[in-house]
């Protein structure tokens, strides 16, 4: 008994440690205003490496995968390493987030609250193995960060999207919610296991029944991922948030539920494989289209790089549907790269706002060459790998996922897929030419003020794009290593 | 033997190119005086290695070898490997070019020393002497073409070493362009051989040609030619280019916008050469195509006579040599159209001496005249310079082939050798070799009239005259020496003793060889000197000097006379026959039209237009209609989402 409550402790440790974070973090701005910030915000990201300490505790602890609380939650590297991304990406994001927030006099203490629980939800979502767990963790994940969209009240813009943000996202986790009521009144089961035996054997209308529950459960993923028909949300978002806020949406949310679905169905809907692949492909191809059509034309940089980040998603999408193992590694490759790389971009963008003025456009961008060399090259590097030149790490990417859907037979699918890349070159380079060719309009002539330590970590995203497109090899393996736990039940 | 044939060959070949990277790199820091020092030391011992090579191979009879050096490139089942071959024909053309190479080199220390880029110059003349080496010592097809395009490519620079004047830059350019019209027969040529022999090696190809000598080649389904007729006169094209037959030599009378010892080096003596050199090297090939060996006669033929009539007509002392030189080539060609490529092979190294004296000789004549190329504006310079009245009065005679000078006996085999010949076209050959020879001494006697005798035509005042440097004069002199000599000297181990100076190189079908017919007659040198008298090209030869004296030494009206006389004739030979006009209007202005289709047409509206701008402009299009339907209405995303959604579901509806 002893063994088991120690083991449940190991199990828990990480997310109940940020809860207990956050729940710390609100009581020291209940009691001393904005006079603790700088506590907050140190004991925040020092919270934050405990948190990533203890998961690698966790590795040494459980070399196999438990199963806890009957079946709630699952713990394996595979959750392991959903956590440990999360948790580093939201390091990186929060970083940004202090001098941003001072900049536009926003409150400190909430927003690194809001925060914490939103990774509370995210680190639950990795290790969710029921139906409940997974819907409650993703709700928690996302309503702190629906407030986060707006918490600039002063901005219009800001309210607006978090406004849109909240009320689709209200109409997906309907989706979610009903999709997985059919699927209990089929397999009369919340646990992944039990749905993923129930499924094996379900034919007629029972399958019928548990694929329009798969159709309902996939859309309400598919707009968190901001996966065209459902990615409408995105570009008013990333557009309309602080841009501290778009920093922390554009990594770990995304990798957290990302390892959700190749949970799920990898898991419970793996028997149906051959119908949803299907959906996927579908979903894939349109974010493919709509993203990269619809960037074309943006000329504010946060928007155009929400229209690439769908696009992204969808290239990420079609390994999944290939989804031989293979297929899954890329997925998982990719999703973690373009994380990183897209992050990146991102934090330079927040890094070039300044007292003077902020970077909205593409053409705010003109002369960066000149005005910071470094920083444009990191972002020459990072919109490089975006866009999947070699060496970059962006071309790894893209040419295992395109391995894997060559692998599948899916030959349309790919070449669909590089044209579609194609398109993309056009806006990405577009980015580069004006850093690089541009003269900057005049109002805007002056040198970024960056510190030494947000530069280094920016270098690194940079450094990480090229040195990971030169040696790729080791994180493939290692994708391919860690996806064998969830495809063993 | 203390040095090893091996390192003999390698010396020969890298001591050239030693010294052109040497002044072309360090050019700066050695000087002047540092790159003549550095590059004619290397050819020195170039020449030296050569020398040696060739008393080892001819004089102590070693045996032929063939040294691989490395494997350039493996692709499939083709191995190209870099190796060099040492046999009898090699040595003797590396001879002919390192003594040419090195004396040229000595002569432009005077002829360039008013110029202040000698560095380049000495750089260029060696780096063409490691390609031409390459070239004659290649043991397969690729180190050949390695050395054919070097040589080219040297050419080109150094016809345009004057880069301020813009004639020498358009020769240059000339000279490359219709050089390359050569390489694509000759690059198929290659092809050829290596789809059907498998191999680019020389020994293979040969040891497999008898077998595949009545392969045929099939185009399309029912066009078929013989391979070896095909190879044949996809090389004789490449030769055609490189060594200026009809009507491919437009672009010889251009080069002699370069500095005269390279006219003398290049143009003259050796690149022209090469592509003769590569026909008797070929021997084996052409042996098994009476087609191709009758084309090679008579456009040979046509090019001899035709080019001598050119070069009456001009007046630039460079060009009638020029011409000159086109016509000689000719008679090379017939060498080996009629089947004696030991003949043609013959004239090459008689022709590389006294060819290479006339150019240097002229060189020195225009030295003397400040850089004075019309001959209406010299004569009386004999006594003014009478080292340069001599030796280009001796190799005057070598050219028209007055025994007992060097161009007699190689051009007199020649002529028999077309005489005797059975190839088809080879009385039409006869014709138009003794034509030529009268034409030849017609031409050679006004140059040698105009420049050297008569009434001085130039400001004898203003302009002093007066005999060049030694440095320039040695060369003469020793070069004036085998124009002399080398033809009665040679001419029995070259072509009458079995086995030959020339060993196995040249190989004739049996029955085929002209020269084992003629040694019946023949009973040595001096009696073929002594009956001279009784052939009919002796007597046209003292024909045309006995014209060329009386029209330009004892009555000069009679030139203008004739003129008038023959206007049509004159007019045609002064347009060339039209050869320029023609490649002008035809190729260049045809290219320039195509071009201009493809730029405008085919790039700017199909490619450009249509496909890349086109195709850009459809997906702006495309961009702007999906920006008006994220019209930013909460409920137009959310009647998107549920679309999603049922299209999801239809495919479940679809499937099951």
């Amino acid at each position: 008994m002893g063994n088991f409550v120690a083991l449940y402790f190991d199990a828990i440790l990480p997310s109940a440690f940020i809860l207990t974070l956050a729940c710390i973090v609100l009581l020291l701005t209940a009691f001393f205003k904005h006079k603790a910030d700088g506590w907050i915000y140190y004991s925040t990201q020092i919270g934050l490496f405990v948190g990533i300490g203890m998961i690698l505790r966790q590795y040494w602890c459980f070399p196999d995968a438990v199963a806890i609380a009957q079946g709630r939650f699952r713990l394996d590297h595979f959750s392991m390493l959903g956590s440990l991304l999360v948790l580093a990406l939201s390091f990186f994001a929060l970083f940004y987030s202090r001098k941003e927030l001072i900049r536009q006099q926003l409150a400190i203490g909430e927003y690194f609250s809001l925060c914490l629980f939103s990774i509370v939800g995210m680190l639950v979502m990795a290790t969710a193995y029921h139906f409940l767990t997974f819907y409650i963790a993703l709700e928690l994940m996302s309503f702190p960060l629906y407030i986060l969209c707006a918490y600039h009240r002063g901005s219009s813009k800001g309210s607006e999207a978090a406004l849109k943000y909240f009320v689709t996202g209200a109409l997906a986790s309907g989706f979610l919610l009903y999709g997985i009521s059919l699927i209990y009144g089929v397999t009369h089961s919340f646990s992944f296991v039990d749905v993923g035996l129930a499924a094996s054997h379900a034919s007629g209308g029972e399958m019928v029944m548990l694929l329009v529950g798969i159709a309902f459960i996939l859309a309400g993923l598919a707009f968190k991922l901001g996966l065209a028909p459902f990615h409408m949300w995105l570009p008013d978002v990333y557009e309309g948030a602080p841009p501290s806020v778009t920093l922390f949406l554009v990594g770990a949310p995304k990798i957290a539920v990302l390892f959700l679905l190749i949970r799920l169905f990898q898991t419970s809907f793996i028997p149906l494989f051959e119908h949803w692949s299907e959906m996927l492909y579908l979903i894939a191809a349109l974010s493919l289209l709509v993203g990269n059509i619809a960037a074309l034309t943006q000329n504010n940089l946060r928007r155009m790089l929400a229209y690439s980040s769908i696009s992204h998603m969808g290239f990420m999408l079609l390994a999944l549907a290939a989804s031989a193992s293979a297929g899954l590694s890329a997925a998982l490759f990719y999703m973690i790269s373009y994380a990183i790389v897209s992050l990146g971009a991102f934090a330079v963008i927040t890094l070039l706002n300044h007292h003077k003025g902020t970077v909205e456009t593409v053409s705010d961008l003109a002369g960066l060459s000149r005005r910071h060399p470094w920083l444009a090259f990191i972002m020459m590097m990072l919109i490089f790998s975006m866009a999947g030149i070699p060496p970059t790490v962006g071309f790894v990417a893209k040419l295992s996922i395109l391995l894997s859907l060559l692998a599948a037979g899916q030959v349309a699918m790919a070449v669909f897929a590089v044209l579609m890349s194609v398109v993309g070159l056009y806006y990405y380079l577009r980015v580069i030419k004006v850093m690089y060719f541009d003269e900057p309009a005049k109002e805007v002539v002056y040198a970024p003020v960056v510190s030494s330590g947000s530069l280094a970590l920016v270098s690194l995203t940079g450094l990480f794009a090229l040195l990971l497109g030169i040696f790729p090899a080791e994180l493939l393996t290692y994708c391919q290593t860690v996806l064998t736990y969830p495809l063993q039940i | 033997m203390l040095i090893s044939i091996k390192t003999l060959m390698l010396i020969t070949l890298l001591a050239p190119l030693l010294g052109g990277v040497t002044a072309g790199i360090f050019g700066k820091n050695i000087g002047k005086r540092g790159a003549h020092a550095v590059t004619i030391s290397l050819m020195g011992l170039s020449f030296v290695a050569s020398l040696l090579l060739f008393k080892t191979i001819l004089c102590d009879q070693a045996l032929k070898q063939v040294f691989s050096l490395y494997s350039w490139a493996i692709s499939g089942k083709y191995h190209l490997n870099i190796g060099l071959l040492v046999d009898h024909l090699t040595v003797a053309m590396m001879l002919v070019v390192t003594f040419v190479s090195l004396f040229v080199h000595v002569y432009s220390i005077g002829y360039m020393k008013d110029d202040n880029s000698n560095q380049r110059f000495f750089s260029y003349m060696s780096l063409f002497t490691f390609a031409m080496l390459c070239l004659v010592s290649a043991n397969d097809f690729i180190l050949l073409f390695f050395g054919w395009e070097g040589v080219g490519l040297v050419s080109y620079w150094l016809i345009g070493f004057w880069y301020e004047k813009e004639s020498a830059v358009l020769g240059g350019l000339k000279a490359f362009i219709v050089n390359r019209v050569g390489d694509i027969g000759f690059l198929l040529a290659i092809a050829c051989a290596i789809v059907y022999f498998g191999s680019a090696d020389y020994a293979e190809i040969f040891s497999q040609a008898a077998s595949k000598s009545s392969e045929m080649m099939q185009f399309y389904p029912g066009v078929s030619f013989s391979l070896m007729t095909v190879m044949s006169i996809l090389l004789f094209i490449g030769a055609a280019a490189k060594s200026a037959q009809v009507p491919l030599h437009v672009w010889l009378p251009e080069s002699m916008e370069g500095p005269t010892p390279i006219s003398a080096l290049i143009h003259a003596a050796t690149m022209v050469t090469a592509g003769v050199y590569m026909l008797c090297r070929m021997s084996p090939i052409l042996e098994y195509s009476s087609t191709a060996l009758s084309i090679v006669l008579v456009l040979g033929a046509i090019t001899a006579l035709s080019m001598g009539l050119i070069a009456i007509v001009q007046n630039d002392i460079k060009r009638v040599i020029a011409y000159s030189t086109l016509s000689q080539l000719g008679y090379m060609m017939m060498g080996v159209g009629s089947t004696a490529y030991a003949a043609g092979l013959f004239h090459l190294f008689t022709h590389a001496c006294f060819k290479a004296l006339l150019f240097l000789a002229a060189g020195s004549v225009i030295l003397g005249m400040h850089h004075e190329q019309d001959m209406r504006r010299m004569g009386g310079l004999w006594k003014r310079m009478p080292i340069t009245w001599l030796t280009f009065l001796i190799g005057a005679l070598a050219l028209v082939a007055v025994p007992p000078f060097a161009g007699f006996y190689s051009k007199d085999s020649i002529i028999e050798a077309v005489h005797a010949s059975m190839v088809p076209g080879a009385s039409f050959a006869y014709v138009c070799a003794l034509l030529g020879v009268f034409v030849t001494a017609v031409y050679t006697f006004r140059a040698f009239f105009l420049t050297f005798h008569g009434a001085s035509r130039f400001d004898t005042k203003h302009l002093h005259v007066k005999e060049s440097s030694w440095v320039v004069i040695v060369p003469l002199i020793v070069l004036a020496i085998p124009s002399i000599i080398l033809g009665a000297m040679t001419i029995t181990p070259l072509l009458y003793q079995t086995p030959s100076i020339l060993g196995d190189a040249l190989f004739l079908l049996p029955g085929r060889d002209v020269l084992f017919t003629m040694q019946s007659e023949f009973h040595g040198a001096l009696e073929m000197t002594l009956l001279s008298v009784k052939t009919a090209s002796f007597w046209v030869t003292i024909a045309g000097i006995v014209c060329a004296v009386y029209c330009y030494l004892i009555q000069p009206k009679a030139a203008a006379r004739i003129k008038q006389y023959f206007g049509i004739f004159y007019q045609l030979l002064m347009v060339k026959y039209g050869f320029d006009a023609f490649n002008q209007q035809v190729f260049v202005k045809g290219a320039n039209k195509f071009g201009q289709f493809a730029y405008q047409v085919i790039d700017m509206k199909w490619i450009d237009g249509f496909w890349v701008n086109g195709v850009a402009a459809r997906w702006m299009h495309l961009s702007k209609i999906s920006r008006q339907l994220h019209s930013g209405f909460v409920g137009r995303y959310a009647l998107s989402m549920v679309c999603g959604l049922f299209a999801l579901l239809a495919l479940v509806w679809v499937g099951i």
